[in-house]
């Protein structure tokens, strides 16, 4: 899943913008290469949407310039910046059918009716509805409106492709589905694309890289794996995948005390002084369990089993405030009940902290 | 057993409200086709209409200001509420509180206060009751086109066009007023017949329109002055057919398109 070329296509740079005294982007820059498919998550109000509409001119900001192919379009209307772009609401036009929608920017730029007919057809032929080109929006489902969009969004052959959370108004099998179709059809086209979700499973699924946003900031941008397995900030560690907090505190050497165990402090860890009292964060898959006493591990009680098909989730008091979670293969926790006694040990050499 | 109550129930009140709405009409028709001296029903009272000297007159004018209400209604308060649901809704409750003014302030204070206000070249002449007329619609047109486009995603719908390489003309013409087609009608047909029925503000500024001619000539002819009111209710009610068949149309058509799409795709 690496990006077609290094050639840089989008750059991004200190993007600034407030709303009142709330600043819904505090510097942010980000720079994406021809064909690469970006995602920004995080959670409500970290700014990810605002990023994606100041790009496609339909926000202005506060401070920053973007560049496009070289190009500064920092003051260009959204009209002249060629960016095709999915919301997430239904944005067909209701009063056209969906050939129409599809060559309505092709119209736009004057190109002639065969020449529309032809290209709106292929895209149909593309998101899989050829055979519904005179039906009107309030016709078709949820999906296939987001598919006639997109084909929309593609029909200008756009510099850059925008998807605004097109999935989140879909259920979750038409997501899959979608999002999958949305990744082949990128790949095909090989559009340069920035996909805006707050669904770390959807980011992670398609994306050559993921940035993780708070606060109006880019914490992390790496590739989906890096980002799950060596997060640089707390908030990545916690916001990206499961993870356990678990109380510990850190020793006379810098290392973190937690669960009868001292485990190395990660070097992306923030710095922490001896006798702080911090909060290891633990991956579920980096924690074993077994019925077995083991004085290095922390006794615990299993409390729920969750049964999710290949794996199975245990939740563990372990006498700390919240139940500790732990994914082991369901072969293996066919052995273990709610109820049983068991011991708890950190697997990883290495962990994160985060305040308590 | 339950369910028979329910069906009797209500054919009950469909009948209820069928007395209710066809027996006052139907009592008015059949007054205003008698004669004075009760020698019969006839269509006297209705060709009498047409014999009055300034039936024609006040009609025409009475058309004319409704339909300059209609495009005064056209150029402003469907922008406002446009703009409402685009780039303004910090200004909601503004513009909610002010649509509803109408409707508290006195037409007595409202008919003197307005004239004044009027430029002196528009007082003069009758056409300024559009003004008012436009005025006086507003708790009904700006509710309409507010309801109507809330069910609309306007705001993306036109990021979306200028998102696809539309100028902002390009968009209302091609976009929005296409979307807000629903509404719009809705609105014009409000400002149509609240302009061609209205009275009160038309009679106190001393202007004379169709239904301040109509209360003028009952005065002379009791069942002329009915018929004369069956023809308003027949026009109002025409007007509406008109609508409603149009949209009908464009439904059929909608309809159509939606089976033969099904039958393609299953052959």
């Amino acid at each position: 899943m690496s990006p077609k070329n290094s050639e840089i296509k989008v750059s991004l740079r200190n993007l600034s913008r407030h709303y009142g005294n709330v600043a819904a982007l505090h510097d942010f820059s980000l720079e994406m290469t021809t064909g690469e498919m970006v995602s920004l998550l995080g959670p409500s109000g970290c700014g990810k949407t605002t990023v994606l509409r100041i790009l496609g001119g339909l926000d202005p900001q506060h401070g920053g310039r973007i560049f496009v192919d070289g190009e500064d379009i920092t003051g260009s209307t959204s009209d002249k910046r060629n960016m095709g772009m999915v919301f997430q609401a239904y944005s067909l036009f209701p009063n056209m059918t969906v050939a129409e929608n599809v060559e309505y920017g092709l119209r736009v730029r004057k190109i002639s009716p065969e020449v529309r007919r032809k290209k709106s057809m292929e895209l149909l032929e593309m998101v899989h509805l050829s055979h519904r080109p005179n039906a009107y929006p309030n016709q078709l489902s949820g999906g296939q409106q987001q598919r006639v969009a997109l084909a929309r969004a593609l029909a200008i052959a756009p510099k850059v492709l925008l998807l605004d959370e097109p999935l989140s108004a879909l259920d979750a099998q038409v997501r899959v589905q979608i999002r999958e179709e949305i990744r082949r059809i990128q790949l095909e086209t090989e559009t340069t694309t920035l996909f805006v979700t707050h669904d770390q499973e959807e980011a992670m699924s398609v994306s050559d890289r993921v940035g993780v946003m708070n606060a109006g900031e880019l914490e992390q941008i790496d590739s989906p794996a890096a980002l799950y397995n060596k997060p640089k900030t707390a908030f990545v560690a916690s916001f990206v995948g499961v993870t356990n907090k678990i109380p510990g505190e850190i020793d006379g050497k810098g290392r973190v005390r937690v669960l009868n165990q001292k485990i190395d402090l990660s070097k992306n860890s923030r710095s922490a002084q001896e006798g702080e009292k911090v909060l290891a964060l633990v991956r579920p898959e980096n924690l074993e369990i077994s019925s077995e006493f083991d004085t290095d591990a922390q006794p615990g009680l299993v409390i729920t089993k969750s049964f999710l098909g290949p794996l199975t989730k245990l939740g563990v008091d372990l006498g700390t405030e919240n139940l500790v979670y732990i994914n082991m293969t369901s072969q293996e926790a066919r052995k273990i009940d709610v109820g049983n006694r068991v011991s708890v040990k950190i697997t990883s050499e290495e962990l994160m902290v985060a305040n308590v | 057993m339950k369910n028979k109550i329910l069906s009797i129930s209500r054919y009950l009140i469909l009948a209820a409200g069928l007395i209710f709405f066809v027996f006052p009409v139907a009592s008015a028709v059949e007054f205003s086709l008698r004669s004075y001296g009760n020698k019969g029903h006839t269509f006297a009272n209705y060709s009498w209409i047409f014999q009055q000297d300034d039936f024609f007159t006040n009609i025409t004018i009475s058309l004319k200001l409704a339909a300059l209400s209609a495009i005064i209604t056209l150029l402003t308060v469907v922008p406002a509420v446009t703009f409402l649901h685009l780039d303004g809704q910090r200004f909601k409750r503004i513009f909610e509180f002010l649509a509803i003014l109408p409707l508290v302030v006195p037409v007595v204070s409202l008919a003197i206060g307005a004239q004044k206000a009027m430029p002196s070249f528009i007082q003069n002449s009758q056409y300024e009751l559009a003004f008012f007329y436009v005025v006086i619609a507003i708790p009904y047109t700006f509710q309409s086109l507010n309801v109507g486009l809330s069910s609309i995603p306007l705001k993306t719908l036109v990021e979306a066009s200028r998102s696809l390489g539309a100028s902002f003309g390009r968009t209302v013409i091609s976009v929005i007023v296409p979307a807000m087609r629903s509404a719009i009608n809705a609105a014009i047909f409000l400002a149509v017949t609240l302009s061609f029925g209205e009275f009160t503000l038309t009679s106190l500024l001393h202007w004379e329109t169709f239904p301040v001619w109509i209360t003028r000539v009952s005065q002379g002819n009791v069942l002329g002055s009915i018929a004369l009111s069956m023809f308003s209710l027949l026009g109002a009610w025409t007007l509406l057919i008109l609508v409603q068949t149009a949209q009908n149309v464009r439904k059929k058509r909608s309809l159509k398109s939606q089976i033969e799409e099904n039958e393609e795709a299953l052959v």
